[in-house]
């Protein structure tokens, strides 16, 4: 029943080198930004990521492109029936990998080019080794995933900055788009426009799976967008996965006293919803010194003995339902 | 909207525009609105509705291409008897005793309160000797410095602050953004303002710590009976802490009422729009429905409703030529759309 996994990825690691205080001093420690992930993203999917601040959600969506360095682990895409080991390509190599996948951005204000013409900007993908060179193919090629996206094609003449905050986006998805990759990282793709705006691009975005068959890791800190728009949902603490499931069963049943505070904690709109958050004792820590054992076990309102010595295991608790608890039965009883 | 009589703020017809290179921006156009004692106002809207400029106005702190209409009034009714803030002379005495005195204010930003270079408890205890008489009239208890410090670690315990003795030492950059957004809270409050005007204060604040945020001002707020003007472009945070809301697009007051007849029952087109393009949590893979076409430049005002260049339901010939006008749908809620009767009076 399941789809054919895309991306397999194993004990993935990402650490950044802490410096000291003072100016010029030596790695003082390592940040485990990406401690440890394991996680299969299966073809034509949604997987939505969702984290707090330190969470890693970001560093892992980059890692997974190759976009920063991986300190260890694995990484695997299956395309046309091959097994690619992603982090083993160099080079040139390397390069002509990169239109398999794509990023959208948050901030489409930011990450468009001023000075590009929206057609250029668009088209910038197709330059990458392995694609279209000749100029009418590559604006036949800009105008069919601009008219797919929605976006008057008046507009391929103009410049980003003419454009509104939904007009921006949709010239950031057409431009992940246009290479036609397998996989597209969205990363807080809708997260800075308005609601109104907002639903126009989920859509969009849901619309264009539908049509090209892209598989999406949706990374977000809204967890109502992410119920929206996922197949299944990932949840990420301080660098590892906590939980991973069916997105209804995840907002119905989740197993992780991590995923049904942070649940509990969305203001509702809807009357009936009362609104009465688990209350997480203090702060999220440092993510360059997690606690020991559980790394949420310095907050969960469930915490005894053996979280803060062991570090659970992440392990399958229903069919497809993944969580990484010493008591996930039991809590969830 | 009529008995107003017992407000604590009162604005009437206020209006805000800028002067920019590429023309004149109308912001706010013809707020009107009044806040009570012990209670909370919510302000919603998206980018452009001006929800945040109105409340910049009611503490005249508009940049300097910024004007307020000479019609506007905000009223605020003090003990020692009432004033027009948009008449208080710019940069004068009077606004800098109001501004952390009576009204106390917090922002989505914790930095744009405090000073990089002063400890938290410097800059609580220079705020709260500033504003001595004001407190000498609330608690009726006159503040030294000693006891300015001691009043000072007192707020930070109370917004929930661990270790508060060795913290108030502490400069604002060696906080964590929850904790800093804890001791904005207690800087504002440290004061006892009447009314404190929090303008997305738990916006940029992860979920979960949104949710302790939002817990303690409810809370401090019954403790210390002040009336908020609470500002968000979240309709779930507003369901959570305001009794009642205002619906702001492009400088207008669209539909008010209490939160949760407006949330279950929206009048307006804009409001019903809005609600339907939320992502809900109980529904996945589900289209949404969103608001067509784009919120107008503010530029480029669309003329009659602000809302016609959107709306499903417009009428040509008049949405798109008369303001609608505030029409009371009962004793609590009113809208302002053609749909409703609303002609301009």
């Amino acid at each position: 029943m399941t789809a054919a996994p895309l991306v397999e990825i194993r004990d993935l690691a990402v650490h950044f080198g802490v410096r000291g205080k003072r100016l010029l001093q030596k790695a003082v420690g390592h940040l485990r930004a990406v401690d440890g992930v394991t996680l299969t993203i299966r073809r034509g999917e949604t997987l939505g990521l969702v984290g707090e601040s330190g969470s890693g959600k970001t560093t892992l969506g980059r890692a997974i492109l190759r976009a920063l360095p991986v300190t260890g682990g694995e990484i695997r895409f299956h395309l046309d029936g091959e097994s690619v080991d992603l982090l083993a390509l160099e080079g040139r190599e390397l390069r002509r990998f990169r239109r398999h996948m794509q990023l959208v951005f948050q901030d489409p204000y930011a990450s468009l080019d001023p000075r590009m013409t929206v057609r250029d900007i668009i088209a910038e993908p197709l330059e990458a080794p392995g694609h279209l060179r000749r100029k009418r193919e590559v604006d036949e090629r800009v105008r069919e995933i601009a008219a797919r996206c929605r976006l008057n094609l008046e507009f391929l003449r103009r410049f980003p900055h003419a454009f509104s905050g939904g007009q921006r986006q949709r010239i950031g998805i057409a431009r992940a788009l246009v290479a036609d990759p397998e996989f597209v990282v969205c990363d807080e793709a809708v997260s800075a426009l308005d609601v109104s705006i907002q639903a126009d691009i989920l859509n969009l975005l849901m619309d264009l799976q539908q049509e090209l068959g892209t598989t999406y890791l949706f990374i977000t800190h809204d967890l109502s967008v992410v119920a929206q728009i996922s197949d299944r949902v990932a949840v990420l603490y301080l660098g590892r996965l906590m939980e991973l499931g069916p997105t209804r069963e995840i907002f119905a049943r989740p197993f992780h006293p991590y995923t049904r505070a942070l649940l509990s904690a969305i203001p509702r709109v809807e009357p009936e919803h009362g609104f009465d958050p688990i209350q997480l004792r203090g702060e999220i820590p440092d993510p360059a010194h997690p606690p020991r054992g559980c790394r949420f076990s310095t907050r969960c309102p469930f915490v005894r003995e053996r979280c803060r010595e062991e570090v659970p295991a992440f392990r399958e608790i229903a069919g497809d339902h993944f969580a990484a608890c010493h008591f996930a039965e039991e809590l969830a009883g | 909207m009529t008995a107003n009589g017992g407000a604590l703020l009162e604005i009437t017809d206020l209006g805000v525009s800028f002067t920019t290179d590429e023309g004149m921006v109308r912001a706010v156009d013809g707020v009107s609105l009044a806040v009570h004692p012990g209670r909370t106002l919510g302000i919603v809207g998206e980018s452009g509705s001006g929800k945040s400029v109105a409340t910049k106005a009611v503490i005249r702190l508009l940049p300097a291409n910024a004007r307020i209409d000479g019609g506007s009034r905000i009223l605020l009714r003090r003990a020692e008897g009432e004033i027009d803030i948009a008449r208080l002379p710019a940069g004068g005495r009077e606004l800098r005793r109001l501004r952390g005195g009576d009204i106390g204010m917090i922002f989505q930003e914790p930095m744009a309160s405090f000073s990089p270079v002063y400890t938290i408890g410097n800059q609580m205890i220079e705020a709260i000797l500033a504003h001595r008489d004001h407190l000498d009239r609330r608690l009726g208890r006159r503040f030294d410095r000693r006891a300015a410090r001691d009043h000072a670690i007192r707020m930070l315990e109370r917004v929930g602050m661990s270790n508060a003795r060795l913290r108030i030492d502490q400069y604002p950059h060696e906080l964590s953004g929850g904790m800093r957004q804890r001791a904005m809270i207690a800087l504002a409050l440290s004061t006892h303002p009447s009314l404190l005007i929090a303008d997305e204060p738990t916006t940029a604040l992860d979920v979960t710590i949104q949710a302790q945020i939002l817990d303690l001002m409810l809370e401090l707020q019954r403790e210390l009976g002040m009336a908020m003007l609470f500002i968000t472009h979240d309709m779930g945070v507003i369901a959570r802490i305001a009794e009642e809301v205002a619906v702001m697009y492009l400088g207008r007051i669209v539909e008010r009422g209490p939160t949760r007849e407006v949330i279950r029952d929206p009048a307006h087109p804009y409001t019903r729009g809005l609600l339907a393009a939320l992502p809900r949590v109980e529904t996945s893979r589900r289209r949404l429905t969103p608001v067509p076409g784009d919120i107008p430049s503010p530029l480029q005002r669309p003329a009659g409703c602000p809302f016609h260049t959107r709306c499903p339901r417009r009428m040509p010939g008049l949405c798109d030529r008369e303001v609608p006008a505030d029409t009371a749908l009962d004793a609590r809620r009113s809208v302002a759309c053609h749909l409703f009767g609303g002609r301009a009076s």
